[in-house]
């Protein structure tokens, strides 16, 4: 597929990379010229100098032939422009846009970005997932972000321990998905699968019934 | 008004700043919470009218879309970007092509 990736930079540079050796003919936009002549020393004629918020460029860039626009420089409006200019002008198929703020990740969402990727949201997930002792792990916005793939670390003295699954008066709409034990084995969540302490819960919630989910499975004797 | 850089603000008519006429809010244009500081829920107009098309675009949709206001106007500079606002129910304002057209007339009518 022919992909036009806007922003050289800390994200863009690797993307290509990892995109061009998975077979795809790749296009890299970038309004700095130190980035775009490292690039060219490094992956070969596949970037250009231009700024991707303008029609001008995008079409040098080729987006009339694109599969998908990834844009992913370091400001937000500059990466909605891009997108918008890209599907609006060119019809390019397939969006995508890094967000640094969560409230404009919101807005790319209602502004017609096919897929947004939340910079926050990322860094959050890693910082939780690196604290061994956090207790609720957002693993995954599902389904428009109504509802999310998490993990919950259950405490030793928590009131769940010994219930069976079936027992447990689970938020409507969550689905236990993987049980993962202390000992890092898998179990299955059957209907009657026991709880024990310091499982490792994974669940699909729906968004707004994950804090009712966390405090029914941390709650304490 | 709100305005990022106090150098720019300070340009504003200091008669009208200092009766209250104009009041500044020294903040990112861009964000909700500027646009609440402003009191952007009673606002009849948003008007975006930074030098980047793409800094007044996401300050104009939001205006639009999160806020609801009926009447957002945008200055763009690229023909692309104003076609596409354009779309999106956004007045669209070129500044070089007002200009333009200011001159052609001028021209126009020494001619005649």
């Amino acid at each position: 597929m022919y992909l036009v990736i806007v922003g050289g930079g800390k994200v863009g540079a690797p993307l290509a990379s990892s995109l061009i050796n998975e077979g795809h003919e790749v296009f890299v936009l970038d309004n700095n010229p130190d980035t775009v002549a490292h690039l060219q020393r490094e992956l070969g004629m596949i970037a250009t100098i231009g700024d991707a918020t303008s029609v001008r460029a995008l079409e040098h860039a080729g987006a009339a032939r694109a599969g998908a626009i990834i844009a992913t420089t370091n400001s937000d409006e500059d990466n909605l422009a891009a997108c918008q200019l890209a599907k609006s002008n060119f019809d390019v198929p397939r969006t995508i846009a890094v967000a640094h703020s969560p409230e404009n990740a919101e807005l790319f969402d209602l502004t017609g970005v096919d897929l947004v990727v939340s910079a926050t949201d990322l860094v959050l997930s890693n910082l939780a997932t690196a604290l061994p002792a956090h207790p609720l792990i957002r693993l995954m916005p599902i389904a428009d972000r109504t509802q999310e793939l998490v993990a919950i670390k259950l405490p030793a003295a928590g009131t769940a321990v010994g219930h069976t699954i079936s027992g447990l008066r689970l938020p409507y709409g969550t689905k236990i998905v993987l049980i993962i034990t202390a000992d890092g084995h898998s179990k299955t969540p059957d209907a009657d699968a026991l709880i024990e302490a310091e499982d490792e819960i994974i669940a699909l919630s729906p968004t707004n019934s994950t804090t009712e989910l966390w405090e029914l499975l941390t709650e304490l004797r | 008004m709100i305005e990022k850089n106090p150098k720019a603000a300070s340009l504003l008519p200091r008669g009208r700043v200092d009766s209250g006429v104009i009041t500044i809010i020294h903040h990112d244009g861009t964000t909700g919470a500027a646009m609440i500081e402003a009191g952007i829920s009673n606002a009849d107009v948003f008007i975006a009218a930074t030098g980047k098309d793409s800094l007044n675009g996401l300050a104009a949709q939001r205006a639009k879309t999160i806020f609801r206001i009926d009447e957002v106007m945008t200055a763009v500079k690229d023909e692309g970007a104003r076609t596409l606002y354009d779309s999106l129910g956004i007045t669209t304002i070129n500044k070089t092509a007002l200009a333009s057209d200011e001159l052609v007339k001028t021209l126009t009518t020494e001619e005649s």
